[in-house]
């Protein structure tokens, strides 16, 4: 497989087919490539197929036909001692968030960590870092059924992302929150993405591609096109980042969001894994939720 | 505190995680009870069989009493110069009443019977006295002489003893097997409550021994428990049936004593049944998991 100077492909399907059991196929000759630090959403309606690729992404399902290659491996033939290894570079916000309910938001974070047989003490400074800079700093301690929707995501959102994973693949993950929330979550993903990561966002919601300019899987009755970025109608749609109330009605820029680009220099939101000192965490003091 | 070391599949709020030690508790008692009853015969019938070879009687039976008397003294006089007997003692009259007192009652009845003159023979320890051999030359001195060996009836008895042994014996088997099954069932019932849980953990790339050790840790500890508690009270059952066997005489009552063995057995016993839970339960769900993507 080609690879381009610090570029490659990061996925690639080939003809692949996906049928439970005797059924239909639910997705049908499937071919794309993902290139290492591309930004898509996955979009269709509901039933179309998308869960079951991104099942086929996380490597929880295996394709009835067709070949799938992850990190230029064929994954379709890997051993199954070979997955956790490779399951380990993927993370995954699943769409019902699916945190343990007797963990705290501290080790359900840690969770990854602790199945890679990190150490103790890397583990907490790690995680409570992360979770500072999701704005969770004065919940570590608490438990799923006690955090909101918007805390609960963004705990899955941080244990998705505390292994530093090469591919983030995210289910609905504005599907449960306000639209400001949405609107700072999909921040998150943009920043992570500007790292190196790459991100594919299924969603329901059209607007978001619309706020962050990146390409689109779009699935049809088992069937997938790649839509190029929609280009931008209105500027009040573009990403509202930022604290309380404020809107911007007369944007600083006219374009929208680009993956790789900065965002807003006013709320500038350090990634996870710079150094401590750097990030500055959002305010939960404004968490709408 | 360290919250971090908690365990991740959270098995203990189940009610199968507090019924569990109760049944294995109950199955570790009946291994434990099985298993005293195999050591306690095991050592009645070795020290049967070294009577058995340690001690023979010569019966003259038929004959007039006076001449009965002298090939008495014909096969002591043999017995004593032969090699290999520790002791030859003829049995007085009233030891023999004593002997079937039980049979014939007390009183004046033995006076009127012809009652066999008995030699009680020890051979040496160690000694291999060719009893064939033995049999002849009495009964080449004392035509009227038969050499008893003990051997046919202790045989039968020996022959119970050891029939009973391997039915407890397979009674623990039984009960190992039966535990064996309770856990697997235990741990698909934590599985199938915990299927999400262990769902999360596989796909955030834990391999199968991570998602195992959550589960074996847990059944180590409730196989251990349920071990303890089983085992003490098998202790309690024992101690009270030795004290009811405590006087009674009958060298034919395998007694039970709270010998080394013994006890080596029943200590090793809970560590037997946590072990045999672990890796029951490992072995359940490796073999769940693998089913798995």
């Amino acid at each position: 497989m080609h690879k381009r100077k610090g570029q490659g492909t990061v996925i690639r399907f080939e003809n692949v087919g996906v049928r439970y059991g005797i059924g239909p196929e639910v997705l049908r000759d499937i071919n794309f490539d993902l290139e290492t630090g591309s930004f898509h959403f996955l979009t269709g309606p509901s039933g179309a197929g998308k869960s079951s690729l991104l099942k086929l992404m996380y490597l929880a399902i295996k394709p009835s036909r067709g070949l799938i290659s992850m990190f230029d491996q064929d994954v379709t033939k890997a051993e199954r001692k070979d997955l956790p290894a490779l399951r380990r570079r993927i993370g995954v916000v699943f769409q019902d968030f699916r945190l343990l309910p007797h963990l705290t938001a501290l080790e359900n974070v840690a969770l990854p960590l602790r199945i890679a047989g990190a150490r103790e003490e890397q583990i907490r400074d790690h995680v409570a870092e992360l979770l500072a800079w999701v704005g969770l700093a004065d919940r570590v301690n608490a438990r799923p059924s006690t955090l909101s929707g918007g805390e609960q995501q963004r705990v899955a959102i941080a244990r998705a992302v505390i292994g530093r994973p090469s591919i983030l693949l995210a289910d609905e993950p504005t599907g449960n929150v306000d639209r400001k929330m949405g609107e700072r979550l999909l921040h998150l993903f943009v920043e992570l993405n500007k790292i190196g990561t790459t991100i594919v966002i299924a969603t329901h919601d059209s607007g978001l591609a619309e706020r962050v300019n990146a390409p689109i899987l779009d699935i049809d009755d088992g069937k997938l096109s790649i839509l190029p970025p929609p280009a931008p109608f209105e500027p009040t749609l573009r990403v509202a980042y930022g604290r309380g109330e404020r809107r911007a009605p007369a944007p600083e820029r006219a374009s929208p969001v680009e993956p790789g680009e900065d965002l807003d220099a006013e709320h500038h939101t350090a990634p996870p894994h710079s150094p401590p000192g750097e990030s500055s965490p959002p305010d939960s003091s404004s968490d709408p939720v | 505190m360290d919250l971090l070391r908690r365990p991740i599949v959270y098995l203990s709020d189940h009610p199968s995680g507090r019924l569990l030690p109760w049944v294995i508790a109950v199955m570790a008692y009946l291994a434990a009870l099985g298993l005293a009853g195999v050591v306690t015969l095991d050592q009645s019938v070795s020290r049967w069989r070294s009577a058995l070879s340690h001690t023979v009687t010569v019966q003259i039976v038929t004959g007039e009493e006076s001449a009965r008397e002298t090939e008495r003294d014909a096969v002591l006089k043999l017995l004593n110069n032969t090699d290999g007997i520790e002791s030859a003692l003829p049995m007085t009259k009233s030891e023999v009443k004593t002997l079937l007192e039980p049979w014939l009652g007390q009183g004046n009845v033995i006076d009127d019977l012809p009652i066999p003159l008995l030699i009680d023979v020890k051979l040496g320890a160690g000694s291999a006295v060719d009893l064939d051999g033995l049999a002849k030359k009495i009964g080449d001195v004392a035509p009227d002489a038969v050499l008893d060996d003990h051997g046919s009836w202790l045989q039968r008895f020996i022959n119970l003893a050891e029939n009973v042994k391997l039915i407890a014996a397979g009674i623990v088997t039984l009960v190992g097997l039966a535990t064996v099954a309770i856990v697997i069932f235990a741990t698909r019932a934590g599985m199938a409550i915990h299927h999400d849980t262990i769902e999360i953990l596989h796909l955030i790339g834990a391999k199968d021994s991570f998602i195992a050790s959550q589960f074996q840790r847990h059944f180590l500890r409730l196989g251990l428990k349920g071990g303890l508690i089983g085992v003490a009270i098998a202790v309690l059952s024992l101690l009270g049936l030795s004290r009811l066997s405590f006087g009674l005489e009958d060298a034919f009552i395998p007694r039970l004593a709270f010998s080394v063995t013994l006890l080596v057995v029943l200590a090793v016993l809970p560590l037997l049944a946590s072990l045999l839970t672990m890796f029951t339960a490992r072995q359940t769900v490796t073999s769940a998991l693998s089913r798995m993507v």
